[in-house]
């Protein structure tokens, strides 16, 4: 019994994949043929409904490898070049990540980030939540 | 009022207030049905840790169960409904607790801590934070059990005795009043007084709200909800809940243990909870074993009954009794959960149909019901008369198949019969009248010694009512001096004869005129 492949082993497969070159065939061939092998593996394997996590999966861990994370910065009112620019500064990635902007103006004012899985969260919606557990 | 006055309240409030920046692992739901989410992200979570989602209409907490490669599992606690696909959800850092305290007394509780009655809400700040996962006592802090819990119910404390610390099952099929024996234990804890009474608890698991109304009602009218925490999971609750439940009544009765006095809690049942917590491991993907349920359903019960104990001085001698309520399918008690309580606990009482239809109330099967540890428990006086009482009744239930031929035998089987007869009408007790245990001496020593064989079986019942009455009025010193050596010495054995010929004899000129 050929034992079962999650998505994200298909992923990491098809990253190392893409790093190796096959024969001497050029550069926009190469990454066709490799697509094309892939699909052969997924289709033997009948493991071509998980296509569309195996994607999802790919884009995560191809984003991890070139340290790059997702940064989303949440604020009440549309955020200004400037600061954007300080956010961008803050992170150590050397402006490799791309920051997605949301605007929620039930946040009142400050600022929530997310970066990862990680939420800093500065919003003064936050703040008077506390003020109201501590008079209460 | 002052001005400067309300500003010097609000700084001292404020003294606390240091307004900073949160940081929170997150995560997003990926897929939620049936109180139970598929989460992404969630990389720092814990097992069983407690999850906030934060959705359009609020926060809904949950707890996080299975840790896989790419998602977290999680239960929802309460309403899932408001829940969608890609929901923001937070980790807490906090594993599950529940908020315990005096205060509790009397009240009547979700799993969750919320009061379900009208009494207006909790004070957080006179409670503590009980985690409602914890492990057992050890070996080290415990004690023997050594102490009676006095059930006033004459089968069980003569022939089951229950000890404090002690794990005992109530087993039987539905309606035969597994629900009304308990009831009965916690009406008496609050009129013996030998010992301190326990702080009662009762679990409702997926029980009927009407239900659940009917026994707080008479709880309050009889005075005993003022010792009484009902923590409630009703059958409208979601599977999470259900499963929680017990765990929060245990957690109640840990913080009065720890405090050093005696707590009672009482699961009502323990079927329905192995049934939410099927439903919760099937909905979670983890692998069915026999009848379905997940491999880990007896981990589940031990853990929870394991957490009963007695104390040892050191650890304050403070104990919790644990009555956990199985109800079987047709008697059958080889089914898969019965046999798994059954050896977690320390003894079972088994309510049994025929004896139930035969009119023998609390249908207690003598013969099938055992006490592991209470008899240890139980009182010197107690233990003189009811070591016969078993006897005797074991004896009788052997010869029970001839009883049709009672003519026929000889004067020693027939002799046995009657006396079985005679005991087995003294064991019937009405509900909500628990009897306190000096008077059930008293009343199984009349029968053991052979007084009733001369009256008739049908007019037991009479005898007891007015040689309890008669006890009351005016033997009230002989009950006190039972109660307070908890024995039965030479002297009060004589005053008790007598008392009891008196009231025979009594009984029998009564019917005479």
């Amino acid at each position: 019994m050929i034992k079962k492949i999650a998505p994200l082993q298909y992923a990491i497969f098809l990253y190392e994949l893409t790093l190796k070159a096959v024969g001497n065939l050029p550069a926009g061939r190469q990454v066709k043929k490799k697509v094309n092998d892939f699909f052969e593996v997924l289709v033997k394997n009948n493991d071509s409904g998980k296509i569309s996590e195996i994607i999802r999966e790919f884009e995560a861990y191809e984003k991890k490898q070139r340290g790059v994370e997702d940064v989303e910065i949440i604020s009440a009112r549309p955020a200004g070049l400037a600061l954007k620019r300080q956010v961008s500064g803050l992170l150590k990635d050397g402006g490799k990540s791309e920051i997605k902007e949301t605007v929620d103006p039930d946040m009142i004012g400050g600022l929530t980030m997310i970066i990862g899985d990680t939420m800093i969260d500065g919003s003064l919606r936050r703040k008077l939540r506390e003020l109201k557990k501590v008079l209460s | 009022m002052d001005k400067n006055f309300i500003i010097e309240t609000l700084k001292k409030q404020l003294t606390d207030y240091r307004p900073g920046v949160e940081t929170a692992n997150i995560g997003k739901v990926l897929r939620i049905g049936d109180g139970i989410a598929a989460i992404s992200g969630l990389s720092q979570v814990m097992a069983s840790e407690m999850l906030e989602f934060i959705t359009s209409e609020g926060s809904v907490y949950g707890v996080a169960l299975n840790l896989e490669e790419n998602q977290v599992g999680a239960m929802v606690l309460g309403d899932f409904k408001g829940i969608k696909e890609g929901d923001l959800v937070k980790s807490t850092g906090k594993v599950l607790s529940f908020p315990v305290g005096k205060e509790l007394l009397g009240r009547v509780l979700d799993p969750l801590g919320n009061p379900l009655d009208n009494l207006g809400p909790l004070s957080l700040k006179e409670l503590e934070l009980y985690p409602i996962e914890r492990k057992a006592p050890g070996v080290i802090s415990r004690e023997p059990v050594s102490t009676p819990l006095h059930t006033g119910i004459k089968a069980i404390d003569s022939t089951v005795p229950i000890g404090r610390g002690q794990r005992e099952l109530i087993i039987g099929d539905r309606q035969l009043g597994k629900t009304a024996l308990v009831i009965d234990i916690i009406l008496n804890q609050l009129q013996d007084t030998r010992y301190k009474s326990p702080i009662c608890i009762y679990v409702a698991i997926g029980q009927k709200e009407s239900k659940v109304a009917r026994i707080v009602e008479e709880l309050k009218s009889r005075g005993a909800m003022e010792n009484t925490i009902v923590v409630l999971a009703p059958a409208s609750d979601s599977a999470p809940l259900w499963y929680i439940a017990p765990f929060a009544g245990c957690a109640i009765g840990e913080y009065f243990m720890d405090k050093g006095q005696d707590a009672l809690v009482i699961y009502d049942d323990l079927s329905k909870h192995a049934w939410a917590y099927r439903q919760v491991s099937l909905l979670l993907r983890r692998p069915p074993g026999r009848e379905a349920y997940p491999g880990d359903i007896f981990y589940l019960h031990s853990r929870l009954l394991e957490r009963a104990a007695k104390l040892n001085k050191a650890n304050g001698g403070g104990s919790l009794t644990a009555l956990p309520i199985i109800e079987t399918q047709l008697s059958d008690i080889s089914a898969y959960i019965p046999t798994n309580v059954i050896s977690i606990t320390d003894g079972q009482i088994y309510l049994d149909p025929e004896l139930f239809y035969q009119g023998i109330r609390p249908a207690l099967s003598v013969g099938l019901s055992v006490s592991r540890v209470g008899s240890s428990a139980q009182t010197k006086a107690m233990k003189k008369v009811a070591s016969r009482l078993r006897l005797e009744l074991a004896q009788y239930r052997e010869l029970q198949a001839f009883v049709q031929f009672a003519s026929e035998l000889d004067e020693a089987t027939r002799k046995r019969i009657d006396r079985g007869q005679r005991l087995s009408e003294i064991l019937k007790q009405p509900q909500y009248s628990p009897i306190p245990f000096e008077k059930q001496v008293c009343l199984i020593y009349a029968g053991v010694n052979g007084y009733l064989d001369q009256l008739p079986v049908a007019r037991i019942g009479e005898f007891e009512e007015k040689f309890f009455q008669y006890l009351n009025d005016r033997k009230e010193e002989m009950l006190s001096k039972i109660r307070d050596s908890g024995d039965l010495n030479e002297e009060i054995e004589k005053e008790l004869k007598s008392a009891i010929e008196f009231q025979i004899h009594a009984l029998n000129e009564g019917s005479k005129n």
